[in-house]
């Protein structure tokens, strides 16, 4: 009976007290909360009320009517979009080019790692590291400048290369057969160096004293990476790994859209592209919403999994 | 460090790490050279080492365009106002957030959080923007883009992991959070304060994406999408930029990529450490 009561009382009296207790925190912290304010209402202007604007993508939207007049029309540019052999074709370009992208360029930074960490004079592979890192920083659409000129069929210097030796010329950036493998190639590129560090730094926290026991017992340096530096990478190299199929649907925009062309729609034109295309040359805005909608809800779920994953392998220590 | 043999793995490591070197300076080598040849030397030319012919023509073509000029000054004034108020507001939410005896600390990381992993997409931002009356404004490509999450959450974790005891000191000698975070928290945090607002820099130096989207008047362009137009004209169609009959002489093209790069270029060999140290804070964390 007592106990009873107690509670009741107890439920009455807690929102009155949350509230004086979030009156005297706001009064105590009256300058942290003013200088918070602008961050805030920064967040609900630029970046939730977008959000809230997918609903468009359940209208016929138009700029007169506004999110509140336009008129409801379901999921009519989903399966509009659904049934669309382009956007079909995107989607699944999307997935093959990440995939390959995955394939390919998961090993590279870790080879190169360790082929960084064999060098013994401390200034060359300080050149080689600074060196190696400088291209993440370059924007593509300078990078693209580059290589239309690099890979050009008749003029670039990887085609003279090729027909020097007697090998016949690629057409690296309008074979729709080659472009995909451009693309991974050009993306590896780009960032195998800043892929490694996270590596090198792993492979800094080794004691040098398992290599010095290893030695006397006479194992060769491949014996070394084979048994004492790889397994220590492994935890990062599986991080890494469920990172990036998290982000396979996320990454990828500005590589493609400064390289690719008409002839290589077919196998290089990916989500985003298909939707900031269209949006160029005719927008049917609450299609290309709804487009857009699809990638980042699929891209949202493969993120969070991905996290989950990593949370349950850390025990309980997630990425965000 | 031991003492072990220069044996002839190593001969080939060096000359396997010597090739890597060379596979990603080329790229950006052959451009500063083509930008200093003559078209005439670019077309004879298969592979780009040096000058055949020097001229600094390609670079008086550019200077002699007011469009580039204005674009560069525009990238500058972009990437200066941007980062600053960037670095001002990260730095502000990320103590705040850092703050656990606040009521809303939770509940306004959260909301940051949610910008992590899901944003409203190009349209429903093209339709605020263009509701805010921010098209043809380059406040457009600046505000929107005030707050990155990521960059929060390292502010967030360095904040949370440094000694309190020196504010706490502050606190008790009377001085107020403003005092404490412009005059003890911002003057001890310069590494990562440093690290962020390069990264921001970066962005917004290399931004072209959200220019091409919100703004139509050419005359606000800046330096990234000047150069997208001219690039692009020649990619999108197709043509061979060796090929004589492109729009843009491969040497004027060259030239504006150099002019693009060169202020990444300038500062990197004095800044990439502070890179590194971003990507160290970020991936740990245990």
């Amino acid at each position: 009976m007592a106990i009873t009561v107690s509670s009741r009382t107890s439920l009455r009296k807690q929102p009155r007290m949350i509230a004086n207790k979030i009156i005297r925190d706001i009064r105590m912290n009256k300058l942290l909360y003013l200088l918070i304010l602008p961050p805030v209402l920064y967040v609900i202007v630029f970046h939730f009320i977008p959000m809230y604007g997918v609903i468009m993508s359940f209208q016929d939207f138009s700029f007169r009517k506004g999110y509140f007049g336009s008129d409801w029309v379901g999921l009519k540019h989903f399966v509009w979009l659904l049934e669309n052999p382009s956007f079909r074709q995107a989607f699944v370009n999307t997935i093959t080019i990440n995939l390959l992208r995955i394939l390919v360029g998961f090993p590279m930074p870790i080879i190169l790692a360790l082929l960084i960490n064999e060098v013994r004079h401390h200034y060359f592979k300080r050149t080689v590291q600074t060196l190696s890192y400088l291209p993440y920083f370059i924007s593509w659409v300078i990078l693209a400048g580059i290589f239309n000129d690099l890979l050009a069929r008749d003029y670039g210097a990887v085609n003279s290369f090729l027909a020097s030796i007697g090998l016949p010329r690629i057409d690296f950036l309008q074979d729709p057969h080659v472009f995909p493998w451009t693309l991974v190639i050009s993306e590896i590129w780009r960032t195998v160096g800043w892929g490694s560090i996270i590596y090198l730094a792993t492979i800094a926290t080794i004691s040098s004293t398992l290599y010095e026991a290893a030695e006397v017992d006479g194992a060769t340096r491949l014996q070394q990476i084979l048994h004492i530096t790889l397994p220590t990478l492994r935890p990062t190299m599986v991080v890494i790994l469920i990172i990036n199929i998290g982000n396979i649907l996320r990454v990828g925009f500005d590589q493609v859209y400064n390289l690719y062309n008409p002839l290589v729609y077919e196998t290089g034109d990916i989500i985003q592209t298909y939707i900031v295309r269209s949006f160029s040359i005719n927008p049917n805005f609450s299609r290309l919403a709804a487009a857009g909608l699809l990638e980042s809800t699929l891209g949202m779920i493969l993120l969070l999994t991905a996290n989950h994953v990593i949370r349950k392998m850390r025990n309980g220590e997630g990425l965000y | 460090m031991n003492y072990r043999k220069f044996t002839v793995y190593d001969v080939l490591l060096y000359i396997a790490l010597a090739a890597f070197c060379f596979f990603t300076l080329y790229p950006f080598w052959s451009i500063v050279v083509i930008s200093f040849s003559t078209p005439q030397a670019y077309y004879n030319t298969q592979y780009h080492f040096y000058p055949q012919q020097f001229s600094l023509e390609a670079y008086r073509n550019n200077f002699a365009d007011p469009q580039i000029v204005r674009s560069f000054i525009i990238s500058v004034l972009v990437t200066v106002v941007g980062t600053a108020n960037s670095l001002f507001w990260t730095m502000i939410t990320g103590y705040f957030v850092s703050k656990r005896n606040l009521a809303f600390t939770t509940l306004v990381f959260t909301l940051f959080l949610i910008t992590f992993f899901f944003d409203g997409g190009l349209i429903p931002n093209f339709v605020l923007i263009r509701q805010l009356g921010l098209r043809n404004n380059l406040l457009s490509i600046i505000l929107p883009f005030t707050i990155n999450p990521f960059f929060l959450i390292l502010m967030k974790n360095y904040f949370s992991n440094r000694s309190k005891e020196i504010e706490e000191a502050a606190t008790i000698d009377g001085a107020n959070e403003f005092t404490i975070l412009f005059r003890i928290v911002a003057p001890t945090s310069r590494p990562i304060l440093a690290t962020i607002g390069l990264f921001y820099a970066v962005f917004y130096w290399n931004n072209w994406f959200w220019p091409m989207i919100y703004l139509s008047e050419p005359n606000l362009f800046p330096m990234a999408l000047y150069l997208r137009n001219m690039v692009s004209t020649t990619a999108t169609l197709g043509i061979d930029p060796g090929d004589l009959t492109s729009q843009n002489p491969a040497t004027i093209r060259a030239a504006a990529i150099v002019l693009t790069i060169l202020p990444i270029i300038a500062v990197y060999p004095f800044v990439q450490r502070y890179f590194v140290h971003g990507i160290m804070l970020g991936s740990s964390k245990e």
